[in-house]
């Protein structure tokens, strides 16, 4: 007998050969493996309710009955044909693809977690497949051959798993030769999904919130005065300074709506302090509203319906108070429907002035109908004119570098002012490697609603690409932390940095903004608006702060 | 430790073996895709599989200690501990390591009469797919943590906000903010 | 499984048009059956440029790729975010024109010292470029056919295509260019499998189609010659109406009737392929609109009336909360 010891102990038949590749079966005969950390829970039937949706029931996506209505295909297919007749961007959608594979390796959950279905193009072949069947000549006549497939349940569940693993980041989008949007695919098959009540939670509870209560969170409009009270106290700690709060104010000449987010959880609060000290300075004739008290919109990751109906309050809001015009808070997804939905949809906003900043007299002519002005644009134009006393050299114990959050990026292109604001507030800023940053942008993995816990393994893979472009800088320039103009990011970019980067702290644009600048009749700051001790300012000197541009 | 010596002299055909062993783990049309982007931004998981393969093999030979070797494991397998890989399936590749510089040792004449030193290295392989295992569960341990955390983030300035004392505080101010709302998590 | 499949059915096309060799074959083969497949084709492309054109762009949503039109201190990317119609018409013809999205896959490479160096992948560009620019020149070259006299700007670009002067007569440097081009893109979709696992029959017999085109074209031209005169005589009937008599019809090579039959399956096959791209890129929203969401508002025609939840019904459920924290309120 050989000994393990020997060559002559091993198979050597066993050695040589090998081989793990799966058998190849095409994408339509893998059917759809529901694994745990990569699926978010159902909504529940109450929040369903209180919004007027179809079918609504309690039920888990491991049942095997998802206990859809007896007509559920005739709902989807009418669904889609209604969809192709309104969307010219989805018939379009459906027909251009020639699957030539530029967005293949573009989609951050298929570079972290290789699911060959997480490549954008197969994401839109799900629905295409169906489309092929039911609405074209030639599908009808190939079948399978021709990339058509029947609508079957099995189709419902992997619809639901795939399109809850897109963050409607549009990053595919970018290299599309025809443009083709993978966000707009994702946002029909959730419509779709949605006709048959079928929705995901942590997306539906915040939408029922927010319609109800001003807020994705639920915050009632005593608690929400609560809230800013207490960082109210917080700011007086770090700065010395008592700041009001307008809640409501009628004729007040700006309203200011920021994503609900900032308004209880670590580190969005920061940021929502820098807010309040910033206008507090400025002496801005400002409000908050209780009632429009959601920049945000998780209408967006629901239905084109529902972007609708909880955008409406802020129109309506800025009409009931009488105010100019309306700015708008550091957040993603929240500009993306300001930007690109929020006029057509509930506009025209004739009631309103064309923003003007009291401060500098500029007008702001990019926003002249929407009448809407990101917080960026402002204190970019503040910096410009030099209307801010800085000193950025108390933010030296930062080494900060920025994440291009997806929507702004690539739903906007406010690229350079953030950039600029950083520039001044920081004298340590570093820049990701290009092919991650601006319009190439990397997803945090989070957003479109997929911000929850019970899918964090799929949420860090989905991280990993940006993960190891802020580890890079980590390790190159000694960054230690992250700005984001984003409350997804703020809150999801912790988890991925934590994980992928640990040591990189997250941060808003504002918060360091506030932290850099001097206010009247402040005390000596020592410690920074997240009441940390600023190293090397313990005993600072009071000296004129550079508040003009270079 | 003859073999050893022979082996370092072909450390990066091992990796190299080790690798597409390794990459033959994803679905064929990802393994390729690993493997030929070059990029370490736009292929994070194919830079770390080459670059931590290539280090494993290096330190191995070299007979490096158990934590310099645990810090070459260490990016492949966070990465594996969030991919859809159970666990055996997660660290298991580690092991593979010995069929390929078996098949090493079998394919060349030079070095078949050296097998006996196999049996070292196997043990080093062993140790080595336990260092995987610690790390492995580390990182899962870490998943947990950071789902925690989150939980904590979102409610703990609420807690620290009722109980601080302010004196003057009236009205709702007492009130928790979110008792007749709907909390913003949901669950199954 | 589609690669055979489509490349049997590319070879039974082309047998199929050998048939026009044949007597009487030929009239349905030369004249009824190109009319039919234009006749397919135009009324194709019509109908789905109606269809397109019939349904409405409710929304603006640009995909953002630069610098938005901002403060006046700050530079805008006129081209990849345009807010105007002459930045849009810029935008769309760098895309019909030079695939700029493809241009996009930026890659980095570590230099020594650790910097990054980045550079463009152009490997699909290229081959994407070549092709469709070589088909292009084809296409105007093969003119010539369907002219009398032939226009100079035709002729020129013969006469460049035709530079190498290699061969008699002179192959076009196009002519390789295409079919180098259309091997690669056959060989990239069935090698990578990562591709492989995304491509259906329609790309396969796509691919197949063109390649048998330009393979049987090119034989036409330099191994089994036919007389280009009688070629001539038909194509220039048909597209002038005035048809070809038989005796011309009957020197002509069966191997242009395979030639022409493919390119009938192709024109037929179009409307109803992926190739509706070439209409697609056209009308894609996230690239033919200006991103000037909020300076111009942007009307959605279908829009309609939602169920809102009003400040009324909201005060009225927390006027008590909002009285007790001082919150001002519209009915005391």
């Amino acid at each position: 007998m050989p000994t393990p010891d020997e060559m002559a102990y091993y198979r050597q038949e066993e050695l040589l050969e090998i081989d793990y590749r799966p058998p190849e079966r095409g994408w339509m005969d893998t059917p759809v493996d529901f694994r745990r950390g990569s699926y978010i829970y159902p909504g529940k039937a109450k929040m369903l309710e209180i919004l007027g949706l179809p079918n609504p029931r309690d039920w888990a996506v491991t049942d095997e009955d998802w206990k859809l209505p007896d007509n559920w295909k005739q709902i989807v297919l009418e669904g889609m044909a209604e969809r192709l007749r309104k969307y010219r961007s989805f018939k379009v959608f459906m027909d251009s693809c020639v699957r030539c594979g530029a967005c293949a390796d573009k989609c951050h959950f298929f570079i972290g977690g290789g699911d060959p279905k997480n490549m954008p193009v197969l994401r839109s072949e799900l629905l295409r497949s169906v489309y092929r069947k039911d609405f074209t000549a030639l599908g009808k006549v190939l079948g399978k051959l021709g990339g058509a497939r029947e609508l079957t349940v099995d189709v419902i569940k992997e619809w639901f798993y795939y399109f809850y693993q897109c963050t409607e980041c549009r990053r595919c989008s970018v290299f599309c030769p025809f443009g083709i949007d993978t966000a707009e695919i994702t946002m029909m098959g959730r419509e779709l999904l949605g006709l048959l009540g079928i929705y995901v939670n942590w997306v539906i509870e915040p939408v029922a919130n927010c319609y109800r209560y001003g807020n994705h969170l639920g915050i009632q409009p005593h608690g929400l005065l609560d809230t800013l009270e207490f960082m109210a106290d917080d700011i007086e700690e770090a700065t010395g300074i008592r700041v009001d709060i307008p809640m409501n104010k009628k004729g007040a000449e700006i309203l200011f709506v920021t994503p609900s987010g900032d308004f209880v959880a670590d580190p969005g609060i920061f940021t929502c302090m820098g807010y309040m000290l910033l206008f507090h300075e400025l002496g801005l004739d400002y409000t908050w509203s209780s009632y429009a008290s959601e920049g945000g919109n998780f209408g967006l990751f629901t239905s084109h319906e529902m972007i609708k109906r909880l955008n409406a309050k802020i129109y309506a809001e800025a009409k009931r108070l009488g105010v100019k015009w309306i700015l708008g808070g550091e957040c993603g997804h929240m500009w993306r429907v300001l930007h690109q939905y929020m006029d057509t949809v509930n506009g025209p906003a004739d009631f309103l002035e064309v923003p003007r900043s009291p401060i500098t007299g500029t007008v702001f002519e990019n926003a002249r109908s929407t009448k809407m002005v990101h917080i960026m644009e402002f204190v970019a134009d503040l910096i410009h004119h030099g209307k801010l006393k800085l000193r950025p050299e108390r933010n030296d114990y930062v080494r900060v570098t920025f994440h291009d959050s997806c929507n702004p990026a690539r739903a906007m292109g406010l690229l350079e002012e953030p950039r600029y604001v950083l520039r001044h507030v920081c004298n340590h800023f570093y820049e990701m490697p290009e092919n991650t940053i601006r319009e190439q942008t990397f997803c945090c993995g989070g957003g479109a609603g997929l911000g929850t816990d019970e899918n964090m393994e799929m949420r860090l893979r989905g991280g990993l690409p940006r993960g190891a472009a802020v580890r890079y800088v980590q390790e190159k320039y000694g960054v230690n932390r992250l700005a984001a103009i984003c409350a997804i990011d703020r809150a999801t970019l912790v988890t991925v940095c934590d994980y992928w980067a640990p040591g990189v702290k997250v941060t808003g644009i504002t918060e360091l903004v506030a932290n850099a600048m001097v206010f009247e009749g402040e005390h000596e700051r020592k410690v920074d608006l997240r009441l940390e001790p600023i190293p090397g300012m313990e005993g600072e000197q009071e000296s004129e702060g550079s508040g003009s541009d270079e | 430790m003859e073999l050893v010596e022979q082996l370092r002299g072909r450390q990066e055909a091992i990796a190299r073996r080790w690798l597409e062993d390794t990459l033959a783990t994803y679905a064929a049309e990802t393994a390729r895709r690993l493997d030929r982007d070059q990029d370490r931004f736009t292929n994070p998981v194919g830079y770390a599989l080459r670059t931590g393969t290539q280090a494993v093999v290096a330190g191995l030979l070299e007979g490096r200690t158990a934590e310099v070797l645990s810090g070459c494991l260490d990016e492949i397998i966070r990465i594996r501990a969030v991919q859809e890989f159970a666990p055996s399936q997660a660290v298991g590749f580690v092991f593979r390591l010995r069929e390929v510089i078996r098949a090493e040792v079998q394919g060349d004449s030079t070095l078949r009469p050296l097998a006996s030193g196999l049996g070292e290295l196997e043990e080093r392989i062993e140790r080595l797919g336990l260092l995987a295992f610690d790390l492995y569960m580390k990182y899962r341990q870490r998943i947990f943590e950071l789902r925690v955390n989150e939980m904590k983030r979102s409610v703990a300035k609420v807690i620290e906000r009722m109980n601080r004392f302010r004196p003057g505080a009236e009205g709702g101010g007492l009130e928790d903010p979110g008792t007749d709302g709907p909390s913003e998590r949901g669950s199954g | 499984m589609n690669v055979l499949i489509s490349l049997a059915a590319v070879v039974v096309l082309f047998l199929v048009g050998l048939l026009g060799g044949l007597p009487v074959l030929d009239i349905v083969f030369g004249i009824l059956l190109p009319y039919a497949a234009l006749a397919v084709f135009l009324g194709g492309l019509v109908y789905r440029v109606l269809g397109y054109a019939r349904v409405p762009v409710p929304f603006r949503i640009t995909t953002t790729c630069g610098q938005e039109k901002s403060l006046p201190w700050i530079r805008q990317a006129k081209l990849d975010n345009p807010s105007s119609i002459w930045g849009v018409i810029g935008r769309m013809a760098l895309e019909v024109l030079c695939f700029r999205s493809l241009l996009r896959n930026t890659r980095t490479r570590l230099l020594e010292g650790g910097r990054l160096a980045y550079a463009t992948s152009l490997t699909l560009w290229l081959a994407a470029m070549a092709f469709h620019w070589s088909m292009l020149v084809i296409l105007i070259r093969h003119l010539r056919l369907f002219t009398q006299p032939v226009p100079g700007a035709v002729q020129w670009l013969q006469d460049v295509d035709g530079f190498l002067e290699v061969g008699v007569p002179v192959i076009y440097l196009s002519t390789l260019v295409f079919l180098v081009a259309l091997a690669y893109l056959f060989l990239r979709r069935a090698v990578n499998p990562q591709l492989r696992y995304i491509s259906l029959l329609d790309d396969y017999l796509l691919l197949f189609l063109l390649l048998g085109i330009g393979l049987s074209g090119f034989s036409l031209r330099h191994l089994i010659k036919t007389d280009i005169v009688a070629v001539k005589e038909l194509t220039l009937g048909l597209a002038t109406f005035r048809g070809v008599s038989l005796a011309t019809l009957g020197t002509i090579s069966p191997l242009f009737f395979g030639h022409l039959f493919l390119v009938c399956a192709l024109l037929a096959y179009f409307p109803f392929s992926k190739l509706v791209h070439m209409i697609g890129i056209f009308l894609s929203p996230t690239r033919n609109l200006a991103n000037n969401n909020r300076m111009v508002r942007h009307v959605n025609p279908w829009d309609y009336p939602v169920k809102v939840h009003t400040y009324e019904e909201y005060e009225d459920e927390l006027r008590e909360k909002m009285k007790a924290a001082g919150i001002p309120v519209e009915k005391e």
